[in-house]
């Protein structure tokens, strides 16, 4: 590998983003399948090795991806597939690795192509914070620099031909990542994602797919992608977004003015295990440093601030506080690692309490 | 035809088109209900009467164009419910067996789209709501597809024009309309 990919994969998070008090993070993400060839998870050996060769080349002739990095998912490790997966970087899919499955990474992260996911091109644009207009402008850019001279999978009726019809029409799943311990403290959550069911929206974990809503995370996304344009979607999906912002703050106010000892305590009480704690697991982590979340808009922290914050739930998972403190895959020695880690941190950042 | 739909877990009679996500014990589980029973458990259903609306207008596109398509076997096999009625049809393409499309979310390759359309497209309607794509076009297309949607528009108008005896505008319409053709295959 070129670069140090395990330092550079979430540079991206670094950059400001808005409402960062509840988003932590924004998504894009666009199908696209190439005629004429069996999709992905259906393909002979060869005719993935087809559908590499032509993107490879694609990519190669244009100048602009000069320095992405491109990483063969079957060459590399399984701890390596784990922390881009981690990182957001590749599916849950592309962790598995495989024959011909590759992704080609921008520098610091923000922009991945994946090819031979389910369907021969996914590529995705991340951001810091709400900020989908901006992603939805450059993700646009990309698909016609990369896929134009292509052979598309096309359909006057059905848009872009997808290996699963979910993904039909523009290609396109926006996602927005929340942070909503305000509702979930006060018991309102349920109704909130009553609230969003009926209207097209997906709500799913931190870690996507079937996950847990660990760490008081939400990713909400759209259901579907065929029938209105992308802008259309992008915006949808924006002001349900903004619905939730709104009850989430309301959530809070309410929560700091009607219990304030309670969250008060809460807060610090979940700063005391962070930074006292010998041994400390993934879930337990999330849970409580969502919490130190919640206490940074009350200014409890003076060295802490969301982006901070944002940061630590990623780099508190399993991979990366392996390869941080190269424990190797033994859990009790990496449960280890990351309440040193941690507690190097918050007493640092609680010194001046 | 209606492939793979997913029956109202309440009542077990009707399509489902309502999906909730419930809590239990921190963790998501799905929840498909059909409008009525949608209404009876939850507050925020009826309450939305342009949601309701939405999902009245593909509860009834469902209906209608599962009960036109091949009204003998199809209406009996919707009474039956039984969706699960062997399909033998095969993509030329690829040789994806269409109902390998039972047993897994995925396709074959995209001419299955083609080759299996009468079976796929209430399926398509039920997931977006809607089977027309309004998005972006590659360049490629984006000639093809202006002159189909032109020809779509014109055949419209014409038969506007005929049913309201208007032959001197019907004219020049067909002449449009055969213009266009002729541009189409010679772009082809």
């Amino acid at each position: 590998m070129k670069r140090n990919l395990y330092s550079e994969s979430d540079i991206w998070l670094k950059d400001e983003g808005d409402c960062e008090n509840v988003v932590i993070s924004s998504r894009i993400r666009l199908a696209r399948n190439l005629s004429k060839i069996p999709f992905s998870t259906h393909a002979k050996p060869e005719e993935l090795a087809n559908v590499e060769r032509l993107v490879d080349e694609r990519i190669q002739s244009i100048p602009a991806f000069n320095d992405y990095e491109s990483i063969s998912l079957h060459d590399v490790s399984q701890f390596t597939r784990r922390y881009l997966k981690e990182s957001h970087i590749i599916s849950p899919e592309m962790e598995k690795g495989g024959e011909h499955r590759k992704v080609y990474l921008s520098p610091g992260g923000r922009i991945s192509i994946m090819v031979n996911e389910e369907d021969h091109l996914r590529f995705q644009i991340l951001a810091a914070g709400y900020n989908l207009r901006e992603i939805l402008d450059d993700l646009i850019k990309l698909d016609t620099k990369l896929v134009e001279l292509l052979p598309i999978a096309f359909s006057e009726q059905l848009g872009f031909l997808t290996a699963c019809p979910t993904n039909l029409g523009t290609g396109l799943r926006v996602s927005v990542m929340l942070h909503l311990p305000g509702l979930v403290f006060n018991r309102q959550i349920e109704d909130t994602i009553k609230m969003l069911q009926p209207l097209g929206v997906t709500i799913r974990g931190f870690y996507g797919e079937d996950s847990e809503f660990t760490g008081d995370v939400f990713q909400i996304s759209n259901e579907a992608s065929l029938g209105k344009n992308e802008e259309a979607i992008v915006d949808s999906i924006g002001s349900i977004a903004n619905k939730v912002i709104e009850q989430e703050e309301e959530a809070r106010m309410e929560l700091f003015d009607k219990r304030p000892l309670i969250v008060e305590d809460t807060v610090w009480r979940s700063f005391g295990i962070l930074s006292q704690a010998r041994l400390m697991d993934t879930q337990e982590t999330m849970k409580l440093l969502s919490r130190i979340r919640l206490g940074i808009e009350r200014k409890y922290f003076s060295k802490m601030n969301h982006y901070i914050l944002n940061r630590l739930f990623f780099s508190i998972q399993p991979a990366h506080v392996e390869y941080k403190r190269q424990t190797g895959p033994n859990n009790q020695k990496r449960d280890a690692a990351r309440a040193e880690l941690l507690r190097c941190l918050f007493t640092q950042s609680g010194s001046d309490n | 035809m209606i492939v793979n739909p997913v029956m109202c877990m309440k009542c077990n009679k009707t399509i489902a088109t309502v999906k909730f996500t419930k809590m239990v014990e921190g963790k998501p589980h799905e929840i498909h209900l059909c409008q009525n029973c949608a209404a009876s458990v939850s507050p925020y259903q009826p309450k939305m009467s342009s949601l309701e609306n939405t999902w009245s207008e593909v509860l009834s596109q469902l209906l209608a164009s599962s009960g036109s398509a091949k009204p003998s076997q199809e209406s009996k096999a919707d009474e039956s419910k039984s969706p699960q009625e062997k399909i033998d049809a095969v993509c030329d393409f690829c040789g994806f067996p269409f109902e390998n499309y039972r047993k897994s979310p995925f396709l074959g390759c995209s001419f299955c789209y083609t080759a299996f359309e009468k079976y796929l497209i209430n399926d398509i309607r039920r997931i977006h709501g809607s089977i027309q794509h309004t998005g972006r076009i590659p360049m490629r297309f984006r000639k093809l597809v202006e002159i189909k949607r032109s020809l779509d528009y014109l055949k419209r108008e014409l038969q506007e024009a005929i049913k309201c005896e208007n032959f001197e505008q019907a004219a020049i319409l067909r002449d449009k309309i055969r213009h266009l053709n002729d541009g189409k295959s010679s772009g082809d």
